[in-house]
């Protein structure tokens, strides 16, 4: 192993360890009590559903929030039909026909920035809350997430499930977006949120036309918003107890052009916003969250270099030593012997990784603990690739992203 | 509006169990070196102790009870040449793995050449003595020639198919202090790698599957 490839793999060591630690520290300070606030009285909220060519996914969608445990009277509901092709404003027309509460609001298309904007702009609640059009909220989200605003918050996030996963990659997402509701619960402790959701995420009306809305142009407009709100020191919570849930990609293409935006959209709003990097006055979202979301994608890059080194290479070789035998395997396979070295391997190394490795099945366990479902519940075979795959093809979409950066190439939404 | 805070207090708990972490696996790390060394050193030992055994029966049976005593000398010297190829490659393994300290590596390795060129001497005379039905393999290397890897990757090959009938000797010439090992580049006038010295014909360069096959088949009557 080269001398950069190792004090690249140690450099990553060292900073996994700590944060794993880190999040250990903030998982025994904050242990999960779900929240027994009862709202007293019922703030006026106006949702807005942006939809684009959603005609089969919408009406689940509405049909959630027709059935929200929230009067009636406090709720507007926008349905923002962002110039669709296909019968969404037909499908919409005819399901908001008599719900006095609902409305079809046709636009040009222009974006799920945009349409946010439109609902903004008509907006008559003090509070805000979007969704997409192929998630839904569970009857008590909002009520719940409105238990938590007090004066000084301005975003409430909700808790994302995936809605019933039917493939392979649907169920791994599903692992991945329980695990996130912890950290979001962990770091909204600290005050280090700074995505807010598509799905279900609730704001201060107020204070999102005073930030000029969502960015049109941004590809990830809701982790932008949350950029803003922590710029101008607005606090942004977690609801473990909104529950939305939302239909993730259920290919392998659909996963990487939703990935392929995210991690754009994440490199362009960390440019964006550098100038809260290290920066004490924002508290730990300056000197911790900043340099973790940098980390996070340094780290896919080192995860990347390293299996490559460690496992590819080494299989490549192998393969090129068959070559170099012309295929005659059967001499070492009637010598074949399995013996294990366990002195050659590494003890810092071991420890190192078995600490990492110990903390994340903890966080894993307890995500799942306070989400009520079973580790096991997607199964074994989601369980294992979960932990050694789909980081790495996460790792390297953002390789690939870093790539299409470098020579400029353009994305839309 | 947020009161911004800084969490001094856990990032310097973190900062301290991380590098409590590290210093143990270091610690641990320090233990289990010695104690690889110590089992290389034991090895060494048992192998030197092995070799005299194989001398002194290779002495004695020059002058006495060849015939009944052959097939044991021959026995004793396939299992300890064996022996010594698999705990050269974990010095090797080790090395690589940076498992062992450098000064500490690079003196076994010298006592591994050491000993296999004593054990290929011992292996080419018992071959006279008793008629084994083995061939000897002289296999010089160094760390960045090209078509090393390829060579030792055949001649794996090959102890694979013939087993403990080809006995190979690995001379990593790279190995700088070692006088030994310029003796037998000039007696053998190998300036070329990989080059093996086949019972007594040099091959320079990379040896093709075919051309060993052909002189190994040769050489073992198979």
């Amino acid at each position: 192993m080269n001398a950069l490839i190792k004090v690249l793999l140690w450099a990553s060591y060292a900073v996994s360890l700590y944060f794993a630690i880190f999040l250990f520290l903030q998982l025994l300070k904050n242990k999960y009590r779900p929240a027994k606030k009862k709202l007293t009285s019922f703030p006026h909220v106006t949702i807005t559903v942006p939809a684009y060519n959603e005609s089969k996914t919408i009406l689940p969608t509405l049909e959630s929030l027709n059935n929200l445990r929230y009067p009636k009277d406090k709720i507007q509901v926008l349905i923002v039909d962002d110039g669709s092709t296909d019968n969404t404003p037909e499908v919409v027309r005819a399901y908001v026909k008599n719900k006095a509460h609902m409305r079809l609001v046709k636009k040009k298309n222009g974006g799920k920035g945009s349409a946010l904007n439109k609902g903004l702009k008509m907006a008559k609640g003090e509070y805000f809350s979007c969704l997409d059009a192929d998630s839904e909220m569970a009857p008590d989200a909002l009520a719940n997430m409105m238990s938590v605003f007090d004066k000084d918050v301005a975003i409430v996030t909700p808790a994302m499930r995936v809605k019933e996963p039917k493939t392979f990659i649907q169920r791994m997402q599903r692992v991945e977006y329980i695990i996130q509701v912890l950290l979001a619960r962990l770091i909204s402790r600290l005050d280090c949120q700074y995505v807010a959701p598509g799905p279900g995420s609730v704001y201060r009306t107020g204070v999102l036309r005073k930030l000029g809305g969502f960015d049109e142009n941004n590809l990830t407009e809701d982790q932008e918003i949350g950029y803003r709100h922590q710029l101008h020191h607005y606090r942004i919570r977690h609801c473990n107890e909104g529950l939305v849930f939302t239909k993730s990609p259920a290919t392998v293409k659909e996963f990487y052009k939703q990935r392929n935006r995210w991690y754009k959209g994440g490199f362009a709003n960390l440019v964006q916003y550098r100038k809260l990097m290290f920066n004490k006055e924002y508290g730990d979202f300056g000197v911790m969250q900043m340099m973790m979301n940098v980390v996070r994608y340094a780290l896919c890059i080192v995860a990347l270099v390293v299996t490559f080194d460690i496992f590819i290479m080494p299989w490549m070789n192998r393969l090129k030593d068959l070559v170099i035998i012309e295929y005659d395997l059967l001499p070492y396979l009637e010598r074949l012997t399995l013996h294990l070295d366990i002195a050659s391997i590494g003890i810092l190394q071991m420890l190192v990784l078995g600490v990492i490795f110990a903390i994340t099945l903890y966080l894993f366990w307890t995500a799942h603990k306070e989400m009520k479902e079973g580790v096991l519940h997607q199964g074994f075979l989601v369980f294992i690739p979960y932990f050694f795959l789909y980081y790495l093809a996460k790792s390297a979409i953002v390789f690939i992203v870093l790539v299409e950066l470098m020579v400029g190439k353009k994305q839309k939404w | 509006m947020v009161v911004r805070k800084i969490s001094t207090a856990d990032y310097v708990i973190a900062g301290i169990i991380t590098v409590l972490v590290f210093s143990l696996g270091l610690s641990l790390g320090i233990i289990l070196d010695n104690a690889r060394y110590k089992d290389t050193e034991v090895q060494i030992r048992t192998q030197e102790l092995d070799y005299n055994s194989l001398q002194f029966q290779s002495s004695y049976l020059s002058t006495l009870e060849r015939e009944r005593s052959c097939p044991v000398l021959q026995a004793s010297l396939k299992t300890a040449i064996f022996d010594l190829s698999e705990s050269l490659e974990k010095v090797i393994s080790y090395g690589d793995n940076g498992n062992l300290a450098n000064g500490d590596f690079d003196y076994l390795r010298r006592r591994y050449i050491l000993d296999n060129l004593r054990y290929w001497l011992l292996a080419r005379e018992t071959k006279k003595m008793c008629g084994l039905d083995t061939v000897s393999v002289l296999y010089f290397y160094e760390e960045n020639c090209k078509d090393c890897p390829n060579q030792g990757v055949l001649l794996s090959h090959f102890k694979n198919v013939y087993g403990d009938r080809l006995l190979i000797f690995p001379i990593d010439t790279s190995v700088e202090n070692e006088p030994m090992i310029k003796i037998l580049q000039g007696q053998h006038n190998v300036h070329v790698y990989p080059s093996i010295i086949v019972e007594n014909f040099k091959f320079e360069g990379l040896t093709t599957k075919e051309e060993l096959e052909g002189l190994l088949c040769r050489e073992l009557e198979c």
